[in-house]
């Protein structure tokens, strides 16, 4: 994924750092969920100033649809972290950190 | 209102507080050199840096600001936690392993990793320390309004108590003793908040004595006499609260009816807590100022399944209108949110923290799980807070220690001790990350300062001294907006000026130095200038009223980020065409 070009303008050469493909689908997929979460919030639950749908809606035992998808916006960051911790590819070597010298904190 | 001074209080806080100093003061021995005093190394062990992670994140604004937003207007509070969690997903799968591979010290390193430009560290040392300063403000604010109840000191002592022992954790040992404060508040805060969110269940609903109704208002104002409540010299006995505990046998913020006609639920489950809460009838205070002075306090009964829905509050107002510029407005912030926390400073120079890449994504996830964990229970702990008769009308940022407090005086002081080092280990991080953009980018890179490894230390320390000090000064004049407002802002301009420089030079080759220094100093200005002349600006800080404010305002909605962050990436990549070399290779097969 990575490859060296001459950089525009700069001194040093390009090195591309776009995700992986795996880092690529876990993202696009929690962008889906929150901005369909926020486009419900904006325009499909208020009319006229009243609530009508959208995060009004009751699941779970009575509660709103805007509360379980909120826990879940939330939950589900971190169900994408491990499946991304567990399944993503090994990070490229960082050329740039250099051993410590002094002792560990 | 007054509050008691709890004796088991103020035990405990100056003992939170110098078990706090005395572990920076023992780990301040450790770091000497410029690697130390700013990244600790990059020797930090990643699950540490997860928690300490969540111990810079969860701030005054996570933790006082969204449980008293939730405690006075339900859901609103609650769509902060969301989208400062959401924000997490961007800084994992975008931002945390090249920026852990470009930087060294600071967030300016990053981008100007490719271009050793002395412009782009200008802008981006400006960028950190205007953003640094906006999130200093709140925590510095919630200083102030928790020393109040603990200690019965004024608001400027709580703000100089801060300032000082922030001070002395930078000025001892820097990223190191910044990184222990850290974790050691972010494990507190989770492990204290998670109890009390079981005594929340434990407690469930109940009515109080007698209804509140509409005879139940009550008035305060402030003379020339000294504060009056309901018509008489404020004092001990003669609170706000006062009359209401003695009619109904609790204060503010209570239950008006429960399904099922019972008086009291008993334990509930966290799912059936929330059903219960959607299916109750909730006394909420509408708070209205008067032109004589006097503010008065009415109880209106509102359905809980209505507290559960975005728009009560004047900041996501717009969300139930029909028009168009509140919907923006709301969508803004959500935004400002989401793409913000990958371009907070602060956060950004933990990465530099850890030894590389990979610890920086198993950190990254350890923060996400520690983070997350705390936003789901300020769910709970902000309808307790509504619902616990104890709330303060005059300042939501005391929602959560005045829930605590009824649950004993022993958790109270725990709680308000765990809170205050929750300022302080924000506050760190935000002066190491202010430290850093004035020793190392400023002076030791755009003016040239010849400086060795300690006098770069000791610069960095005065630094910090500086922006302590003027973190005290705003924390006083900015006493009474609500935190979470405040970091909203932050937000805003963070990703405003951060996050498309940032991501264009990681996912764009023909990204140009003037390219990048354009996009942080229009995404910068334009943020800031737009949050300025906001109505929400003009009615909380320049005092205007509600009507005169958005007459005056010259921007149709208060949040930019809708406008700004587009706007940084079309300014970096004009500039950047524009001022490509011409031998400017073409680039290699594999990129």
């Amino acid at each position: 994924m990575v490859g060296p070009v001459a950089e525009a303008g700069g001194s040093q050469q390009f090195e591309s750092h776009r995700p992986g493909a795996l880092a690529t689908v876990l993202f696009a997929l929690y962008l889906a969920g929150y901005s369909g979460f926020v486009l419900v919030a904006a325009f499909l639950t208020f009319a006229g100033g009243e609530a009508t749908g959208g995060l009004a809606v009751r699941v779970a035992g009575g509660v709103p649809v805007g509360v379980v998808a909120g826990l879940a916006l939330i939950v589900g960051a971190f169900g994408l972290a491990l499946v991304y911790a567990a399944f993503g590819p090994r990070p490229t070597v960082d050329r740039h950190a250099t051993p410590s010298t002094e002792p560990r904190a | 209102m007054i509050y008691e001074t709890s004796p088991l209080a103020v035990a405990i806080f100056p003992a939170f507080v110098l078990a706090v100093l005395g572990l920076s003061f023992w780990l301040g021995s450790r770091a000497k050199s410029a690697g130390g005093y700013f990244a600790a190394h990059g020797q930090i062990g990643w699950f540490v840096n997860g928690i300490a992670f969540a111990g810079d994140y969860l701030s005054a604004a996570s933790f006082l600001g969204i449980c008293g937003m939730i405690a006075f207007f339900g859901y609103d509070g609650f769509l902060y936690s969301i989208g400062y969690l959401a924000g997490w997903v961007v800084a994992l799968f975008v931002i945390a392993e090249p920026i852990k591979r470009l930087g060294k010290y600071t967030l300016a390193d990053a981008l100007n990793a490719r271009f050793q430009s002395r412009g782009v560290k200008l802008v981006a040392a400006i960028a950190t320390l205007v953003i640094s300063l906006f999130y200093l403000i709140p925590q510095m604010v919630g200083a102030g309004a928790l020393v109040k109840p603990l200690l019965g000191l004024p608001h400027w002592a709580g703000v100089v108590m801060v300032g000082a022992a922030v001070t002395v954790i930078v000025a001892t040992a820097g990223m190191v003793s910044t990184t222990w404060v850290q974790f050691v508040k972010g494990t507190l805060l989770v492990v204290v908040c998670t109890a009390i969110v079981a005594m929340i269940l434990d407690r469930g609903f109940a009515l109080p004595r007698a209804p509140i109704g509409a005879g139940d208002v009550q008035t305060l104002s402030r003379g020339a006499d000294g504060v009056v409540v309901n018509g008489a010299p404020i004092a001990p006995d003669n609170q706000l609260d006062s009359r209401l505990r003695e009619a109904h046998g609790v204060g503010f913020g209570s239950i008006a009816a429960l399904p099922g006609g019972v008086s009291s639920t008993g334990p509930l489950g966290p799912l059936t807590y929330l059903s219960t809460f959607a299916d109750s009838t909730v006394v909420t205070w509408r708070r209205t100022q008067g032109d004589d002075g006097v503010t008065t306090f009415t109880p209106v009964e509102r359905k809980g399944s209505d507290l559960l829905l975005p728009g009560a509050n004047p900041t996501f107002k717009g969300v139930r209108d029909d028009g168009v510029a509140g919907k923006l407005d709301f969508i803004s912030l959500m935004l400002a949110l989401f793409l913000g926390t990958a371009s907070l400073p602060h956060i950004l120079i933990r990465y530099y923290t850890v030894k590389d890449a990979a610890a920086a994504r198993k950190s990254t996830v350890v923060g996400i799980g520690a983070i997350g964990c705390f936003y789901v229970l300020t769910l709970y702990l902000g309808l307790g807070a509504m619902t616990s008769g104890a709330l303060d009308p005059t300042d939501s940022n005391m929602a959560a220690p005045l829930l605590a407090r009824t649950f004993g005086e022993g958790l109270f002081a725990v709680i308000s001790a765990v809170a205050f080092t929750t300022v302080l280990g924000t506050v760190s991080g935000l002066i190491m990350a202010g430290a850093g953009a004035v020793a190392h980018d400023l002076l030791k890179d755009v003016l040239r300062w010849e400086l060795t490894d300690r006098e770069q230390v000791r610069m960095g320390k005065i630094a910090a001294v500086a922006l302590g000090t003027g973190a005290v000064i705003l924390g006083v004049l900015f006493e009474k907006m609500n935190v979470t407002f405040l970091v909203g802002w932050a937000f805003n301009i963070a990703a405003s000026a951060n996050l498309p420089a940032l991501v264009m030079l990681l996912f764009w080759k023909r990204t140009t130095k003037q390219g990048v220094i354009a996009a942080i100093a229009v995404g910068l200005l334009s943020s800031l200038g737009w949050v300025l002349a906001s109505a929400d600006t003009m009615e909380k800080v320049y005092g205007f009223g509600a009507a005169d404010a958005r007459a005056m305002a010259l921007v149709p909605f208060s949040q930019p980020a809708i406008v700004t962050v587009p706007l940084g990436f079309v300014v970096l990549v004009v500039v950047s065409l524009l001022t490509a070399p011409r031998h400017a290779q073409a680039p290699a097969a594999g990129v």
